[in-house]
């Protein structure tokens, strides 16, 4: 695999570029492959990626119905974090949070990861007791948590609403340092030009149509473009596991919903955090080019439409001006939906199924972009060993019928509630 | 000698009785009623307005309203300031501030041209494929002064201090576009009893 | 916008109501034995078609009424509402 680097950048500007090698490469599907990853999203891609590099197996094949990374990796509003309460929520993100500081140089494409940290703002005395209880959770599971004041807050974000008047006073925060971003496209063709050139065949137009199932066991995928045998299948495909799920006969603890995110025009450096303004369904940070990236709620109806509607941007955008009025002036770009697979309980599930052969990676909702290094880890080696690893022992689909769910936001078996 | 672009025929949305005066860039203009900023700089010979997001290319007009491309001015000054404005979609009036963006420190000399001069080594996602080395400097070094040259006009700190009313329009009949064609149908969608509406895109009413 | 026609009300724009989710779902007889694999079915498991859904929608902002909704989820059209003890007329 050609080097990326300052080198041979230089050394291909002075041939005009016309000798990089193709990131990755178009082959036919072969007939048979020792894993299929049904999915060329980030979690797919990741996980044919860890499968070569950990674990040897690099006979994969990943099956894309559209083109790599078209889907919520995508579409994604590029936040990494790890500021979860819950021990299995946040040891996974936490061992993702290490892996997103190499990740450059791991896969040898610039991901530009921006540890610049993000900020939960707090409105209330009791709301930043709980981000007290938040943060100390947080640290006693070796995380870094900052509680902020206001004083401090209004250093760090001078231009947000500190006057008298404003709905939602800003008492103070929680601070992840180490929180950021990262970009999202470099994630999904930095894995993709890695697995594809440690032989893993990246098949795209594709669609899985069906699946050869056998006493219990799995032996091939009928798909658009043949039939192809194999093993072990891992299903990655986020919004749309449903559809594949339905053809294995499984019913799943998912619905399918609907995300919105907006990006404004691009401006000159304004914001260098990421804020999030949780009682104004509002999250915003600024991306290197400049664009304001704003999101909010769910639109909060099921929906498999990737596109949402104006009454939930008009929403997220008032929230916004609310905590930071200086935007008004500001231009939209453009605005885009994503089909999310938001769990029963709001926490992912990367499990084994009933069925031999066949491993489940969904549930992710909205937070699946932060997870792609550790789920693609942990799913590869799910795979790999046909068991869970000790980060995804939690997610399994056996909880919902025990009952030991993760919820960190604690409202239950509703997910348009978001 | 101002305005020495001007057409000296009478067709159009100019009212020559109304002058305007307006600054671009720190100099002087005058201006008719009517007239968009960019209409306004044409007739005093002004094309040279902005420069391209990445290689700072100069750049002057080329449309003629919404679909106008290149033309993006910082509009007004201090808490009513906006960035990002198309010139031929700004209208006219008296005491408007206008300044070029994204360059400097002027859109005539833009230090920021020097992207052009080495753009080979600036081919669209290059920083895809260099910055990793040290790990630190992506977040410490590269990163800030990719951002810095990034970006277009420059946000307000400040709240808008001006209030806005929004208005809701309900319509059983809705006419994009004013010309003699949308006219002609809103009148004999009315004439039918409905409910017309015609938004129209700018503050001047349509051509003739 | 979707425009939801209320069976009380009338058509009225999305922002008058809240969502209450799969219409489908019944909840297991009271007062009845029912066995765990039935019970977290219907607390957690879900269809989750795409394409014609029966969902439940509640007119928070008007008669504050709940009904049922029959609506596709890949092109948001709505095909009937109907209150909550009648059925579709198809």
């Amino acid at each position: 695999m050609q080097k990326y680097s300052i080198f041979s950048l230089v050394k291909n500007a002075l041939t005009n570029h016309k000798d990089w090698e193709v990131a990755w490469k178009n082959p036919e599907p072969k007939k048979e492959y020792d894993v299929i990853i049904i999915g060329g999203g980030g979690h797919g891609l990741a996980t044919a990626y860890y499968l070569a590099k950990e674990h040897g197996i690099t006979n994969v094949a990943i099956l894309e119905k559209g083109w790599i990374g078209g889907g919520n990796i995508g579409r994604n509003t590029t936040i990494l974090r790890s500021n979860y309460m819950f021990d299995a929520n946040s040891h996974f993100y936490e061992f993702g949070m290490k892996q997103w500081e190499t990740l450059s140089q791991e896969l040898n494409y610039n991901v530009m990861y921006s540890p610049r940290g993000i900020i939960n703002l707090a409105h209330s005395d009791a709301q930043m007791n709980a981000y007290a209880r938040r943060g100390n959770s947080m640290r006693l599971n070796g995380i870094d948590a900052v509680l902020l004041g206001r004083d401090e807050l209004k250093k760090m974000i001078p231009f947000a609403d500190f006057s008298d008047t404003c709905r939602f006073p800003i008492h103070g925060g929680l601070m992840q340092p180490r929180g950021g971003t990262a970009r999202h496209d470099a994630v999904a063709w930095g894995y993709a030009r890695q697995a594809d050139s440690m032989g893993v065949d990246i098949i795209q137009n594709c669609e899985v149509t069906g699946f050869d199932i056998t006493d219990g066991k799995v032996s091939g995928v009928q798909t658009s473009r043949g039939s192809i045998k194999t093993k072990k299948v891992g299903l990655c495909v986020a919004g749309s596991t449903t559809l594949l799920a339905d053809m294995l006969n499984m019913r799943l603890p998912i619905e399918a919903h609907v995300l919105q995110a907006c990006v404004s025009e691009p401006v000159k450096p304004l914001l260098d955090q990421v804020v999030t303004f949780g009682a104004g369904h509002f999250y915003c940070s600024q991306s290197d080019k400049g664009e304001m990236v704003m999101g909010g709620d769910l639109d909060g109806y099921n929906s498999y439409a990737q596109r949402g509607n104006m009454p939930m941007i008009q929403h997220v955008l008032t929230g916004g001006l609310a905590v930071f009025p200086n935007f008004s002036r500001l231009k939209m770009l453009r605005t885009w939906g994503g089909i999310m697979d938001m769990s029963m309980d709001g926490s992912p599930i990367i499990d084994k199924t009933h069925i031999d052969g066949v491993y489940l990676n969904c549930g992710w909702c909205y937070g699946g972009f932060k997870a792609t290094p550790c789920s693609g880890y942990v799913f590869a080696h799910t795979i790999a060993k046909n068991e869970v690893h000790e980060l995804n022992a939690d997610f399994n689909l056996e909880r919902f019928h025990s009952g030991r769910i993760i919820d960190e936001k604690g409202v239950g078996p509703k997910p348009w509630i978001g | 000698m101002s305005n020495q672009f001007r057409t000296t025929n009478s067709i159009g949305l100019i009212n020559k009785n109304k002058i305007l005066n307006f600054t671009f860039n720190g100099e002087s203009f005058q201006g008719y009623e009517g007239d968009t900023l960019a209409s306004a700089l044409i007739a005093n010979g002004v094309h040279l307005v902005g420069r391209s997001f990445k290689y700072h290319r100069p750049r002057g007009f080329l449309g003629a309203g919404v679909e106008e491309p290149n033309a993006m001015v910082q509009l007004h000054e201090g808490n009513r300031s906006e960035p990002n404005i198309i010139a031929t979609e700004a209208e006219l009036v008296e005491g408007l501030v206008a300044n070029s963006q994204n360059c400097w420190p002027s859109v005539k000399f833009d230090i920021g041209e020097i992207n052009n001069l080495l753009n080979r080594f600036f081919p669209a996602g290059f920083y895809y494929k260099t910055f990793m080395w040290p790990k630190s400097f992506w977040y410490k070094i590269y990163e800030p002064i990719i951002r810095k040259a990034a970006g277009m006009g420059i946000a307000p700190l400040s709240p808008d201090p001006d209030r806005y009313e929004h208005n809701y329009e309900h319509c059983d009949v809705l006419v994009v576009g004013s010309g003699p064609s949308g006219l002609a149908s809103a009148l004999a969608a009315a004439k039918n009893g409905a409910r017309v509406s015609i938004p129209n895109r700018s503050a001047c009413r349509s051509n003739q | 916008m979707l425009e939801i026609r209320c069976p009380h009300c009338g058509k009225r724009s999305q922002n008058e109501f809240s969502y209450g989710g799969d219409g489908n779902v019944k909840r297991p007889a009271l007062g009845e034995e029912i066995n765990t694999k039935d019970w977290d079915d219907f607390v957690y498991f879900r269809d989750n078609p795409r394409g014609k859904h029966t969902e439940l929608w509640h007119h928070t902002s008007g008669c504050r009424q709940w009904f049922k909704a029959s609506r596709d989820t890949a092109t948001h059209e709505i095909f009937a509402t109907c209150k909550m003890n009648e059925d579709f007329n198809e």
